[in-house]
């Protein structure tokens, strides 16, 4: 009789190395298998759920890639890019801007845990979710590749990393800090459950669903697949977990704690405005903040509740920012649009601020008088009052600009002095990210501080869009041409007496 | 063994566990597959038109018997992740049978 895979997986999982010439510390350091403090034999509970034997694994892979190929390789041919809504497209060449690298950050990780994981077990899945990212990597090369002839802000899929444009930047000193530095256990809790069982639903599952009412098939088709390959390798973080809850609960619930405030910031900035403004009004599925109470919420936190750990600290902060953060980065990003390497939609027409306000009963208050400003300014013709002429305070530990975490009622500054250098954060969160280990995130510049210390020339806005390589074809611009604005200008005229007659910007 | 169909799970149980499948042949033989392995359960089922929960309260079985009967071809449950993008719950996988459930 043919063994099925249950018959002889607990043997195989076990097979190692017996060490002649080393011992054990030394093929297994402490600061890259994160495993001081727990002992050895904790590691035989460690159970993995999803089970992945070789064969299955190259089978499997083999018919996603001829999936995603089929597909991609017919839309292309058929045109179906050139017929998307521009405000949509904006979010492809985001992603793949900021996250094609992350995929092959990830790939240096899942290395990582396939030599340094401290049970055979978890090193055999790490060979899996080496391959995984590295399919995700080239999946992301091959779309943009594909499209370039379209657009040349799919060439960011590969140069994005290799610039230092400030939102890439701060995708970077996270995913250093949790991909490239952290060591197993913790790459576990941050990326593998934080990020990969968490966060990436938001944009790979629920703005797939977004993508694909869009009518873009080939890029949600792509992402759904590569989160086919991160349901299973993101599994990995529960029996680490397990282990850490029996061994150390404490650092445990610090490191999920510390990356679930620092996803949550980032996807605000790189899925919230996709989805709240970019997506096209009548293609949403749901607003940014349904689907993370769906996903965060519903689906993330509660199997975390299973373990035994508790909601973070600041999660009432959490949920103020839910219904704010990302408003700030749409507007932020769009208001510093010569930053950014895709062209951002305002969103803002009547019938996009009914549906904020719809979603977001505080929008109008929080946000909306705000944009009134942008859109009279728009409609008088004063461009110069709605573009930058500085750069934004960032934030010591996002990257994020300060102010962007919550409302505009909530700007109370949070600042710290370490080492005789004044840190600046977004919020009372970030600076406890920073208090919990100063020595970690205090030697990073933020693109202001390399600003003030003179290493971007000439110190003006142009000198720093030069710096952060923006280049003319690919440097970001209101997709609509302001065309939104438009239907707000009687409304300035007769409102505001004195800017009656003010021509329409564009005419 | 109900199925009820939801269009938004604002008010879902947080207690329901279970897989995400992309929408199409196979998501349809899994809703009946998990509604045969788990008789005593109400099958919620939302339908977000690219994607398809389908689970159950606190343990949702699916075996190979079942959604075999169901797709009406030879499979193997290890195929189920070529379609599954996401799943609700803890797992166990065997080559007969997936369960997705929450210990408390
Ligand atoms: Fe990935
Ligand atoms: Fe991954």
């Amino acid at each position: 009789m043919l063994l099925t895979r249950d018959d002889w997986y607990e043997l195989s999982r076990d097979v190692d190395w017996e060490l002649d010439h080393v011992d054990r510390a030394t093929a297994f350091p402490a600061n890259w298998t994160g495993a001081d403090g727990i002992p050895e034999k904790a590691w035989d509970a460690w159970e993995e759920p999803f089970r992945v034997s070789y064969r299955d694994y190259v089978r499997l892979q083999r018919e996603k890639e001829s999936g995603v190929k089929a597909v991609s390789q017919a839309l292309v041919r058929s045109g179906t890019y050139e017929k998307l809504d521009p405000g949509h497209v904006a979010a492809s060449h985001l992603h793949m801007g900021t996250t094609c690298m992350v995929e092959y950050m990830a790939v240096t990780m899942q290395s990582r845990m396939c030599r340094f994981a401290p049970t055979p077990r978890w090193r055999s899945l790490g060979v899996f979710g080496m391959l995984d990212e590295t399919r995700h990597t080239q999946l992301d090369l091959r779309f943009s590749h594909d499209l370039l002839k379209h657009d040349p802000r799919f060439d960011w899929a590969q140069k994005a990393f290799h610039t230092n444009e400030w939102g890439v930047l701060a995708v970077k000193n996270f995913f250093d800090d949790i991909m490239l530095s952290a060591d197993c256990v913790e790459a576990a809790m941050a990326t593998s459950l934080t990020v990969e069982h968490g966060f990436t639903n938001i944009q790979f599952v629920a703005l797939a669903a977004d993508a694909m009412a869009a009518g873009d098939i080939n890029w949600s088709n792509l992402l759904s697949s590569i989160q086919t390959d991160e349901a299973r390798h993101a599994q990995l973080g529960f029996p680490t977990l397990q282990v850490l809850m029996e061994h150390d609960p404490q650092r445990a619930q610090q490191a999920l704690d510390v990356a679930f405030w620092r996803s949550a910031r980032l996807f605000q900035t790189l899925t919230g405005p996709a989805m709240d403004y970019y997506t096209p009004v009548d293609q949403r599925k749901m607003s940014f903040k349904e689907f993370m109470l769906e996903w965060i919420v519903n689906h993330h936190e509660r199997i975390l509740e299973d373990y035994g750990l508790a909601k973070p600290w600041y999660w009432d902060r959490f949920l103020l920012s839910l219904e704010n953060g990302h408003h700030a980065m749409h507007l932020g990003t769009w208001f510093w649009r010569p930053t950014l390497f895709w062209k951002p939609n305002a969103g803002v027409s009547k019938a996009e601020r009914e549906w904020l306000r719809e979603k977001y009963p505080t929008w109008e208050d929080n946000w909306g008088v705000l944009w009134d400003e942008v859109i009279a300014n728009v409609n008088a013709g004063r461009m110069d009052k709605t573009l930058p002429e500085t750069l934004p305070s960032l934030c010591n530990l996002t990257q994020l600009p300060l102010g962007s975490a919550y409302s505009r009622h909530e700007l109370a500054p949070h600042q710290l002095t370490y080492n005789g250098r004044l840190y600046s954060f977004d919020s009372e969160v970030s600076q406890w990210v920073f208090e919990l280990d100063p020595e970690r995130y205090a030697g990073h510049r933020t693109v202001v501080d390399r600003f003030i210390g003179g290493e971007i020339q000439p110190m003006s806005l142009e000198g720093g869009l030069l710096w952060m390589g923006l280049t003319p074809e690919v440097m970001g611009d209101d997709v609509y041409q302001y065309a939104w604005a438009r239907e707000y200008a009687a409304l300035v005229e007769t409102e505001a007496g004195t800017l009656a007659g003010v021509p329409v910007a564009g005419e | 063994m109900p199925i009820v169909e939801l269009d938004t799970d604002q008010a879902l149980d947080t207690d329901l566990v279970g897989p995400v499948i992309r929408s199409g042949e196979l998501a349809e033989a899994v809703i009946d597959a998990v509604a045969e392995d788990n008789p005593d359960a109400e099958v919620v089922v939302v339908d977000r038109d690219d994607y398809v929960r389908v689970h159950t309260r606190k343990e949702c079985r699916l075996t190979l018997t079942s959604l075999v009967k169901h797709l009406g071809r030879p499979y193997q449950l290890s195929l189920l992740e070529i379609d599954m993008p996401s799943f609700k719950g803890r797992l166990r996988t065997r080559v007969d049978e997936y369960v997705w459930f929450y210990d408390r």
